[in-house]
């Protein structure tokens, strides 16, 4: 600090600062000042810290600060002595001050301390029961139950001498932390009574058919779908042992955090889908917003349009919503409108469509099995047809291996004149798969409905089947579609699928467009195959139409499910569906 | 993952010693880091308050063996820049200077010791009269006011004459510290 010519001026201005004699334009030029210079600046942080030093040191001198000012010189003498001689002591030697100090310190820290308490009381016994939840299961994270166990230390130490320590084996009333506010179709393991507008409190649960609405007391709003074991924790915390949910978590809910064994999702403001079960670790779709996915030593963020997808180490992989089939349902269903029923029955309709086999699927979605397609088509892409004579129909090559939905294996063109018909991923082949003519129209879709222009939806035995609630899948012949059982189970811990059922038939809507001469002597072979072997096999055709029911028993050992369509002569108005394709469960 | 972290200490009544025991002495520090920041001795005793109340509150996120002064002066930081914000009138530096005035003063609040150490010893030097001065206005509920009749003399003078001592006594810590690291 070297003299310098606005020495004087800093100094009076400074002066007037800590005294409060400062005046607005003095205040100003200080400013001024200040900004300018560097130096002025260390001079005012000198000088600031010298007053406030002044001020400290000086009100612990020992003459109590409440007696009247004394005009005794000897008074004076005496304080200024002390001063000096305190000057002279090391600053370690503090202690002088140190009790008065300390003592405030404690008082303040208990005051704070107490009002913490009063507005905390609520999440003090939530986090009790965390510490007690904490000691039954394997994978509660360690953070949580620190801060818990310091929550339950603290309420000991400074809780009034006349209440006894809570023991934290026997949890206090328990605060409601969530409410049901929809449901469909919902059966509950051991019967709980849940109904609609029923208060949750902190524990376990399982869903085991149907869908359930949850709304946490912070906001955020849950739907679970069957089959799911959850835990819930507090008024924005769950746990998902098993099975899917999906989470929208508004603004005053942001921090809401989902636990699964092998990971934590925490929300910061989304809509977002999580997954777990035993055999396949944890996948997190971010619909909007962002999520963080991970444990305290490491995690990562998800945006909307991510994927997080974590193996059973907690290893956390991003990728892309694109493509990736709809795996969450992200509204609750009306009663009866769909098919699929979480729990007890899958659509597959659903699944060819691109969904979860409850209602996420797109109808009018095609597969497509030639080569140099797309695998993946929608009714709009695909190519308009000529006249029915042969220009539309397109032949097959091989096995098609569909990576980009995990419910489906495959897809292929059955022929036996081929040296042989591949129909898994895993190489299985379709013994004696009937000669055909190799081609098909249309390729299997989601939602049955032929022609060109696509308007005749399927119709066996009267019904019409291209809805949600009455699904079918089109498979003109030729086409043979496999489904991964070993996929969807995963997928529906806790229940085990126990068959397939379906319709099969041609479709009688033929009849509004074509006369019988044209069409009698179509006749379309049904097959159902179990890991190859065949289990279901039937001729029908349209002379009267013909339909058939299927009802195939499936074990846990199964593992691929094929669906095949045939027909020996040229495939001209082969109208072959099923219809409501169903994987029925059953609990484990 | 099973298994509970272990507490540090077995009894928690620690928690308020250990949080004391970092506390103290750092009080004064963290005072002189507000008041320095807000100029007004009333304000940075409230601001004070506020931010040990929030230290507390927040001790659990203190991770033992880290630099606590720093770690408090940051709460005190936001604090103050709170009540920046709630000041609506009154002499308010402008925003800019107020951050490069808080960065100097933190680093002066980490090598406060050897200033302290100087002030003592320039203090010492000092003139009975002007001490008796700096005694009177420092003192618990002082004002300049009362000082003025205390000693009997005009407020202006009085204004002038702290002034002037408070200068003195910052080129006297100044050469004191430029001969200590000479020497």
């Amino acid at each position: 600090m070297s003299l310098t010519p606005n020495d004087g001026v800093l100094s009076e201005l400074l002066g007037a600062l800590c005294d409060g004699s400062i005046t607005p334009e003095q205040f100003a030029q200080l400013e001024q000042l200040l900004l300018d210079s560097a130096e002025a600046r260390e001079c005012y942080v000198n000088y600031m810290m010298l007053c406030g030093e002044l001020k400290q040191i000086v009100p612990a001198c020992p003459e109590h600060p409440g007696l009247p000012p004394s005009h005794d010189p000897s008074d004076s003498q005496t304080c200024i002595q002390e001063l000096k001689e305190r000057a002279q002591h090391q600053p370690e030697e503090e202690s002088w001050e140190t009790n008065a100090r300390e003592n405030q310190i404690r008082q303040l820290a208990e005051e704070s301390f107490n009002r913490f308490k009063e507005e905390e009381e609520r999440r003090e016994q939530e986090r009790l029961y965390k510490a007690y939840l904490a000691r039954r299961r394997q994978y509660v994270a360690g953070l949580s139950s620190l801060a818990a166990l310091l929550a339950i230390l603290l309420f000991v130490q400074f809780a009034p001498k006349s209440q006894t320590p809570t023991e934290s084996d026997q949890p206090v009333a328990l605060p409601v932390v969530a409410t049901i506010t929809d449901l469909s179709q919902a059966i509950w393991k051991d019967d709980t009574g849940i109904t609609e507008h029923t208060e949750l409190r902190p524990g376990s649960l399982t869903l085991e058919q149907g869908y359930a609405e949850l709304t946490f007391k912070q906001g955020a709003r849950v739907l679970i779908q069957a089959p799911c074991t959850f835990t819930l924790e507090s008024a924005n915390a769950m746990a998902l042992e098993a099975g899917s949910m999906t989470a929208n978590v508004p603004p005053q809910a942001v921090g809401f955090t989902v636990q699964t064994p092998w990971t934590t999702v925490v929300d910061y403001g989304t809509e977002f889908g999580v997954s777990t079960g035993q055999t396949h670790g944890a996948e997190v779709h971010v619909f909007e917003g962002t999520v963080s996915v991970g444990d305290e030593t490491s995690s990562q963020f998800a945006t909307k349009g991510q994927t997080a997808r974590v193996d059973r180490a907690g290893r956390v992989g991003l990728g892309s919503l694109d493509g990736r089939p709809n795996l969450f349902v992200r509204d609750m269903p009306q009663a009866g409108s769909r098919f699929g029923i979480p729990g007890k029955r899958l659509d597959l309709a659903d699944v060819v469509g691109g969904g979860n086999g409850f209602g996420t699927g797109a109808p009018g979605r095609a597969l497509d099995p030639s080569p140099g397609y797309m695998s993946v088509t929608t009714r709009a892409a695909v190519l308009p047809r000529g006249p029915l004579n042969n220009s539309g129909v397109r032949a097959g090559s091989g096995y098609i291996d569909i990576q980009r939905c995990p419910f489906i294996d495959g897809i292929f063109v059955p022929n036996g004149n081929d040296p042989s018909t591949t129909i898994t991923s895993t190489g299985l082949v379709f013994e004696n798969c009937p000669s055909t003519h190799g081609t098909f129209y249309d390729g299997i879709v989601c939602g049955a409905a032929f022609d060109n222009q696509w308007i005749h939806p399927g119709r066996l035995v009267g019904h019409q089947y291209q809805t949600t609630e009455q699904p079918s899948i089109g498979a003109c012949a030729n086409v043979g579609i496999t489904f991964d059982l070993d996929r969807i189970g995963a997928s529906m811990s806790g229940s085990v699928i126990s068959g397939f059922k379906a319709h099969c038939g041609i479709s009688q809507s033929l009849a509004d467009i074509q006369s019988k001469q044209d069409y009698a002597a179509v006749k379309v072979t049904f097959w159902v195959l179990v890991d190859g072997r065949v289990a279901y096999e039937k001729a029908l055709g349209t002379d009267p139409f013909e339909s058939d029911q299927i009802d195939v028993p499936l074990n846990p050992g199964d593992r691929f499910l094929t669906l095949v369509t045939t027909t020996p002569r040229e495939n001209l108005y082969c109208w072959s569906m099923f219809a409501e394709p169903a994987l029925e469960f059953a609990s484990k | 993952m099973s298994e509970v972290r272990k507490l540090d200490d077995s009894s928690e009544a620690s928690r308020g010693q250990r949080f004391m025991h970092l506390y103290s002495g750092k009080e004064r520090s963290i005072y002189k880091y507000i008041y320095t920041l807000v100029h007004d001795e009333v304000a940075a005793e409230d601001i004070l308050q506020e931010t040990t109340q929030a230290m507390w509150t927040k001790f659990d996120e203190f991770e033992m063996g880290t630099n606590f002064l720093a770690w408090a002066v940051r709460i005190a930081h936001y604090r103050v820049l709170k009540y920046w914000a709630s000041q609506t009138k009154g002499m308010i530096f402008n925003s800019k200077l107020v951050e490069t005035l808080a960065e100097r003063a933190e680093d002066h609040v980490h090598q406060d010791t050897r200033r302290k150490m100087a002030l003592r010893r320039c203090m010492k030097k000092l003139p009975e009269r002007d001490l008796h001065l700096i005694k009177l206005r420092y003192q618990e509920g002082a004002s300049v006011k009362k000082v003025a009749e205390q000693v009997n003399r005009g407020i202006k003078g009085v204004y002038k004459s702290l002034s002037r001592i408070r200068w003195q006594l910052l080129e006297c810590i100044q050469r004191s510290l430029v001969m200590e690291d000479r020497s």
